[in-house]
């Protein structure tokens, strides 16, 4: 935990990871204090959307839903677009997500996964499924298969998936603007690296290894961060 | 002990969902032997996760909250009714994504004849990539080979060298064109290997290039 507010404390700057376009601006610096009390909010907010999937899965508590929805359904809905999605297609998988949300509801394990990550894989497999009409080879945590054959699952969590969230929060907005474009375009617009690399008329091999020393870059600080 | 993994780059894009199916299949499949690489889908998942909550909102239809109880209400739960029942063998060495693409069990698949000790088993064929399990007897040598596209390997029984590393269960190998492979499985056992091609493979070696008119990869 200690290590964790370490890691919020020396970022000088706080740049706004929230996509807006230009996302490198200068417009978008703030200074550490509004960055700090800001991931505290989030922190709690993420806790409390965790909290409401229980409700979900425990009492099928409708009103707790209904929060999932009012934060999840609109932002996926944005994603979806930006992803390439007609308005049309996006609100049918995010309903189709957010039914699954409720269906899967018991699955959900906080020490796997944090709210926004949860959700965010089942939106992103039900768009392959719907939009790409492809089929999504999926990982069945619950086999058996898993604990057999792996050497070591994921190791002792030494920060909640929430808390490493927040550091990669942290992490992205640390991140140069020529790393964040490619890293925002492989998540953002759903490209692959060779689609990157001809919209920004650049080569494979750059798109790569941006790619690579960001996520290198990243686990490192997480690695820090863990110990 | 898994040595080698998918780079970070194809983690990202299973993670982010741009990686097509059969390049997915290969890294779903290792990800179910790889707790190491599942860590980092998940670190890599939270990227989204964190696009997601920090984007943009766009109004959903008045009527989206009502629809979903709805659908939520109207269907029951499903479970895959037409799963198939596999025999211990197979449920000890298929991963479970790979599972939907077996129709049978392992050793009632179709397999053919691909060369001298190797025998292939032809999953799923579409748009010049063609996704296969190959069986190699202990000790055979693969016929030296290139690669017009990319080869994808995931082993999933037994191992095998190539002049430049061995590959034993779990581990992933990816060659481009450039890489001349002769592998050679493993004298303990059969190796059994799930692989992804992109491309016809081209033989090289003496007899090869003799033979390779004749030889669809």
């Amino acid at each position: 935990m200690q290590a964790v507010a370490d890691i919020q404390e020396s970022t000088v700057a706080f740049k706004s990871v929230a996509l807006s376009r230009n996302m490198a601006g200068p417009d978008n610096q703030h200074v550490t204090m509004r960055g700090f009390s800001a991931n505290r909010r989030k922190n709690d907010e993420m806790k409390k959307m965790a909290e409401f999937i229980r409700a979900v899965a425990d009492r099928e508590d409708r009103d707790a839903f209904r929060q999932l929805f009012a934060f999840y359904a609109p932002r996926l809905k944005a994603f979806l677009i930006k992803n390439g999605a007609t308005p049309g297609d996006a609100e049918e998988v995010m309903q189709e997500a957010m039914t699954l949300v409720w269906r899967k509801a018991k699955q959900f394990d906080p020490a796997k996964a944090s709210a926004s990550t949860w959700i965010y894989t089942i939106a992103r497999n039900r768009r392959i499924d719907l939009i790409r009409r492809a089929k999504r080879p999926e990982l069945d945590p619950e086999d058996p298969f898993f604990t057999s054959v792996s050497e070591q699952p994921d190791g002792e969590q030494e920060y909640s998936r929430t808390e490493r969230e927040t550091l990669v929060r942290k992490y992205l907005e640390t991140l140069p603007a020529d790393q964040l474009q490619v890293v925002q375009k492989a998540f953002y617009e759903e490209m692959t690296h060779q689609e990157i690399a001809a919209e920004l008329d650049m080569p494979l091999g750059t798109v790569k290894s941006r790619i690579r020393i960001a996520m290198r870059r990243l686990r490192d600080q997480l690695d820090r961060a863990e110990l | 002990m898994i040595t080698h993994h998918p780079s970070d780059e194809y983690l990202v894009e299973y993670a982010a969902g741009s990686l097509p199916e059969a390049e997915s299949l290969v890294v779903a499949s290792h990800l179910s032997m790889c707790g190491e690489c599942r860590a980092r889908v998940e670190t890599f998942e939270s990227i989204g996760a964190v696009l997601l909550e920090d984007g943009e909102t766009e109004a959903v239809s008045a009527n989206a909250l009502d629809t979903v109880m709805g659908m939520i209400a109207a269907t029951k739960p499903v479970e895959a009714s037409r799963r198939i029942e596999f025999n211990q063998s197979t449920l000890r060495l298929i991963p479970p994504p790979l599972r939907a693409y077996l129709d049978a069990d392992l050793d009632n698949l179709n397999w053919k004849r691909a060369g001298r000790g190797i025998q292939e088993a032809s999953l799923k064929q579409d748009e010049g990539v063609r996704i296969s399990l190959l069986r190699i007897r202990p000790d055979q040598k693969v016929p030296s080979h290139t690669h017009t596209g990319e080869e994808y390997t995931l082993i999933l029984d037994g191992g095998y060298k190539d002049g430049f590393a061995h590959y034993a269960q779990g581990d992933v190998s990816h060659v481009d064109g450039s890489v001349d492979h002769a592998p050679v499985a493993d004298p303990h056992g059969p190796c059994l290997c799930l692989t992804v091609r992109t491309g016809p493979a081209q033989l090289t070696g003496k007899i090869g290039r003799i033979l390779n008119p004749f030889i669809r990869g």
